[in-house]
């Protein structure tokens, strides 16, 4: 019996793939040596100057019309008091009062229904600087400090307290780096700290109207993360309110080894931000022609070009998502597509040995020598029988180590497929004198020794015969036996 | 309306600035002195007015989206109260 | 040689010119001045004396080799010390940044110095800039080199006090609410707040980015119109200066001033002005009368809410805008166990008791509760004041009051409510953004008094204008 229904709200931060920072001209480059990327802006300098960077706002506005936000029509920002080591300025510059998008959602498909998750809004702020311990933060006798991250911009994506489910959360979350990916306004790389998540979450009787006290969890650092932690905080909270408790607002850390979340802080005592406005920082006009060129350079997002796959290329539905959950995987298989245009067939190399090989070699795309030319030329090979479908395989792992054409390592390799009957006709016979009791076998109806038989003859020829020849000679050998 | 000696020592926090005993009586009477001086303005009928945070009717200036040099990494830190070469340094954090 | 008794910036580069003197000896004057009196005035926090005589050489060579001469050059100038000089320590004041060295300088420190300008040293102020005694720097109190047992004025009461006292030709100072004016009046000279956005703030360590500007403080009108156009225009450093128009302001002096009218703002000649402030104050009006202008009485209904509203949105810019004086980065570090007690001694360590008062009543007024009544009222009474300027400026060219309601009161005052209204007639020009300027208009007890001028926004021409036909008329120790 259900007798809990969970209420989760996430709070996404996605770095911006701009060039420079929020305000100033520092680089946003991953991986510099500590501290070389600032300025006295960055570092809160006396008598520092902010400048407003105009392709952040662009990105951030790009963003959200890809999740159907309304654009906010003035671009201001605000100041958010507190301090840390890794806030330079004792103040965060964010969008506090008039976020850049409002009012937008992302249609998840959970099982066979579609959900629609509200996004409360999609504000712009910058980054903090990032603290290095020796040994953890408890017990280190000093904190060190690297502003290079101080002032990179953010975008943080606020969700409506839609989701029911650690499941669905996860859902959410992967169609949102998705099509974040898609408009190329960040590389939405969890690992390296550009796309970070919080997760609200309370316990309510279903169908209650009002909310259980939330907590908030932090700390999360994959997909699998977010799922483990929310599953595990409901679960929680189900316990402590069976046992005649009250849930305690505050905020708790995932500890990602033990699979548990622990209470950090206690949340509402805290933190007045003394929001104002910055005096500092001029408003910007979003104007309405703006805005819509913006739109217009928005690509295909992911719902639309399944939809385009499932309809036009005929591609099963479960085929469209998985190819288009990367943008990268889908601009290669459209590619590949124009090629050769056998929509399945690319789908089907694409979804196996691509992935596959992907994976095995933890690279992306643009990282391998493979190109949608490189594939459609073996797919013709295997269209054109030069190559049998089992030989491809081992061509394509060559093409995508080496990244020579798939014609040239089969005239190197010698692969051409053997299909002179002439030369597979004494093979067959061979093969036939030699197992008596395979051909007695299938003419008992035994289908399965003709498969070993054609297995003998393909390991003769080291795969090169082809299957359906060498099929087609044993049958009727036999049966005109 | 006063500030509570407490709304003073919560804004003190704020500021991260210590207030000692000896000058709490002092700081009570003078910031409740400021703010019986600054009272005077919610006497004011301001229906309908908007707030003024930009005194210039300035809009849209603004930088592109392109990197420009930063400082070498000797004068981000010359007057650093500590620093190791490469990093900042601050005393140990303990999470409140 | 003997001492120069006319350091006014026009004076010596005419001299310099006619190679009566040369910049050296202009600077070796000014230091020996320095030396000489500065023990008692305390108008400087740190003199760079080689630096200073090194670039008075420079200007010599140069104005050996002909050609163009620069339009300062050789002028000896005291820049306020929340101005950032590269390798010279600007402390503002304050024990925070008593060892700080910034690596670069302000645009207006770098374009004086394009002009041919020799920095003598960095004057004092108020921690900061919070204040308008010059009593809260950390490095002792400025006196009134008029009567030392008076004050200065502030923040850039050490500013006036080194131009006053013939130890800088001129000097910058920086105004938010008054911090240029009030010192430039107490102490008998002129001082020039202009639009906000007409000098860049590009490296002031100011406190109220909404408020404040840069300025200049000088001997007579010539020289601020001078001084003005080396540093007005635009800068790419600081975009609040996007809108900056700087005309020749030099061609706006001597101009015909017949006809211009002139609004008396009523509400600044109450009884908070003292008797003998308002008889000056009208009879440089009356002056005005004769010159052909048309003075009459005008009103600003809201400027009785200014100094209030001023306070507000001033310290609450203010608690957020020093909070990067944290000692992490820069500036002075009590050490702590941890993070926490660390920001918490070294900012109340660093900072005065003074300043932490206004810091925590901005915490306040921007605090929960406490942000609409306070702070977004002052903010809009900003702008009931600024469409008020705004309509009168429409009616008069320019609006006159006095500068001050008391000329410079004692040391040992310690009246803060009495301090505090002495701003009562600057504040509206910087809630508004307008350009304002003070110059000395007669003497009440043997110290100065003076008047106050407001125009439109980016009319510093016409303030010029006025303000030197009328100083034509007033007689000056030089005249």
């Amino acid at each position: 019996m259900k007798e809990w229904e969970a209420v989760i709200g996430l709070e996404i931060h996605v770095e911006l793939a701009t060039a420079s920072k929020l305000f100033c001209g520092c680089s946003t480059a991953f991986g510099a040596e500590a501290n070389t990327q600032v300025c006295p802006v960055c570092l809160g300098l006396p008598g520092h100057r902010p400048i407003l960077n105009r392709g952040a706002i662009e990105y951030a506005i790009k963003a959200s019309l890809a999740l159907n936000c309304d654009i906010t029509p003035q671009t201001t920002f605000d100041r958010k008091n507190y301090f840390y080591a890794d806030l330079p300025k004792g103040f965060q510059i964010s969008q506090f009062f008039y976020p850049t998008g409002t009012n937008g959602y992302i249609d998840v498909e959970v099982g066979d229904r579609v959900r629609r998750i509200g996004i409360r809004q999609i504000h712009v702020e910058e980054d903090t600087g990032k603290l290095v311990h020796l040994g953890d933060i408890a017990s280190s006798p000093y904190s060190l400090v690297d502003f290079n991250r101080a002032g990179v911009p953010l975008i943080e994506i606020v969700t409506q307290p839609d989701i029911r489910t650690a499941g669905e959360a996860r859902l959410f979350l992967q169609k949102l780096r998705s099509i974040i990916e898609y408009t190329g306004v960040s590389d939405c790389k969890m690992e390296e700290g550009s796309m970070r998540c919080d997760a609200n979450i309370s316990v309510r009787p279903p169908g209650s109207a009002t909310f259980g006290t939330k907590t908030e969890l932090k700390n999360m650092n994959s997909f699998r993360a977010v799922q483990r932690a929310t599953e595990y905080e409901i679960e929680r909270q189900i316990d402590v309110l069976s046992h005649g408790e009250a849930v305690i607002p505050q905020t708790r850390h995932w500890d990602e080894a033990k699979g548990i979340t622990v209470a950090m802080r206690a949340k509402y005592l805290a933190t007045d931000y003394r929001c104002f406005p910055d005096p500092n920082i001029i408003p910007m006009d979003n104007d309405p022609g703006w805005v819509e060129s913006i739109r217009q350079s928005l690509p295909e997002l992911p719902d639309a070009r399944i939809r385009r796959m499932v309809e036009e290329h005929g591609l099963p539905g479960y085929d469209a998502e998985t190819i288009t959950s990367s943008r990268d995987l889908a601009d290669f298989y459209e590619a590949t597509v124009n090629l050769y245009n056998e929509p399945k067939v690319v789908s089907n190399w694409i979804m196996g040995e691509v992935s596959r090989c992907l994976n095995a070699a933890g690279k992306k795309l643009a990282e391998t020598p493979l190109t949608p030319r490189r594939l459609a030329g073996l797919l013709q090979l295997i269209a054109k029988g030069t190559i049998s479908g089992k030989i491809a395989k081992g061509v394509f792992e060559d093409m995508f180590a080496s990244g020579q054409d798939p014609e040239a390592i089969v005239q190197e390799k010698g692969l051409v497929q053997i299909a002179d009957t002439g030369e597979l006709g004494s093979l067959v016979t061979n093969v036939l004198a030699a197992n008596p009791k395979s051909v007695a076998d299938f003419k008992a109806g035994k289908e399965k020794a003709l498969g070993f038989l054609v297995g003998q003859i393909m390991k003769e020829t080291r795969g090169k015969a082809n299957p359906q020849l060498v099929n087609q000679l044993i049958r009727e050998r036999i049966e005109g036996m | 309306m006063k500030f509570t000696l407490e709304a003073i020592e919560a804004a003190s926090e704020a500021g991260r600035m210590y207030l000692p005993a000896e000058e709490k009586e002092a700081f009570w009477q003078g910031i409740n002195q400021l703010g019986g001086y600054a009272a005077i303005i919610r006497e004011v009928d301001t229906k309908d007015v908007p707030a003024t945070t930009y005194v210039l009717p300035l809009l849209n200036i603004y930088r592109n989206d392109r990197q420009e040099p930063s400082l070498p990494r000797e004068i981000a830190m010359a007057n650093a109260p500590d620093e190791d070469g490469v990093y900042f340094k601050v005393p140990k954090i303990i999470e409140k | 040689m003997s001492l120069l008794q006319d350091l006014r910036a026009t004076s010596l580069l005419k001299l310099l010119k006619a190679r009566e003197i040369t910049a050296e000896e202009i600077t070796a004057a000014v230091l020996g001045k320095i030396s000489e009196v500065d023990k008692q005035i305390n108008a400087y926090i740190t003199v760079t004396g080689e630096q200073a005589l090194a670039q008075a050489r420079q200007a010599d060579r140069a104005l050996a080799r002909g050609g163009d001469i620069p339009p300062l050059a050789g002028v000896p100038m005291g820049i306020k010390d929340n101005i950032c000089t590269a390798g010279v320590k600007t402390t503002c004041g304050s024990l925070m940044l008593a060892g700080y060295t910034p690596h670069y300088s302000a645009t207006a420190v770098e374009r004086l110095g394009q002009a041919g300008a020799v920095m003598a040293g960095k004057t004092n102020l108020d921690e900061f800039g919070l204040g308008n005694t010059n009593k809260t720097s950390y490095f002792g109190a400025t006196r009134n080199p008029l009567d030392p047992a008076r004050m200065p004025g502030g923040s850039s009461g050490g500013s006036a006090a080194a131009v006053a006292a013939g130890e800088a030709s001129f000097a910058l100072g920086t105004d938010a609410g008054g911090s240029i004016r009030q010192p430039a009046s107490y102490c008998g000279v002129v001082g020039l707040k202009p639009t906000f956005g007409l000098v860049s703030g590009y490296g002031v360590i100011d406190f109220a980015p909404s408020l404040d500007t840069v300025g200049p403080l000088t001997l007579d009108v010539q020289d601020c119109a001078l001084v003005l156009q080396a540093m007005a225009g635009r800068d790419p450093l600081h975009p609040m200066t996007e809108g900056a128009v700087a005309p020749d302001y030099s061609s706006f002096l001597g101009r015909d001033i017949r006809g211009l009218k002139i609004g008396l703002v009523r509400e600044y000649f109450g009884p908070e002005i003292a008797p003998g402030v308002k008889s000056r104050v009208l009879a440089a009006a009356e002056k005005l009368d004769q010159l052909g202008t048309i003075v009459e009485e005008t009103s600003l209904p809201h400027a009785a809410y200014a100094a209030a509203a001023y306070l507000v949105i001033s310290t609450a810019e203010a608690f957020s805008n020093l909070s990067n004086f944290d000692g992490v980065r820069f500036g002075h570090r009590t050490g702590g166990q941890d993070l926490h007690n660390m920001y918490r001694r070294t900012r109340f360590e660093a900072f005065g008791p003074d300043l932490r008062q206004k810091l925590i009543f901005g915490a306040l007024v921007l605090g929960a509760g406490h942000y609409e009544e306070y702070f977004v009222q002052a903010q809009k009474i900003r702008t009931l004041i600024k469409r008020e300027l705004k309509e009168s400026l429409r009616r008069y060219d320019l609006l006159l009051t006095p500068a001050t309601p008391d000329p410079a009161p004692a040391l040992a005052n310690d009246d803060s409510l009495a301090m505090r209204n002495q701003d009562m007639c600057l504040l509206p020009a910087n809630l508004a953004g307008l350009p304002a300027i003070t110059l000395p208009c007669g003497s009440l007890d043997n110290l100065p008094v003076g008047l106050q001028f407001m125009a439109a926004p980016y009319a510093e021409g016409l303030l010029l204008q006025v303000a030197c036909a009328l100083e034509q008329q007033l007689a000056r120790p030089w005249a």
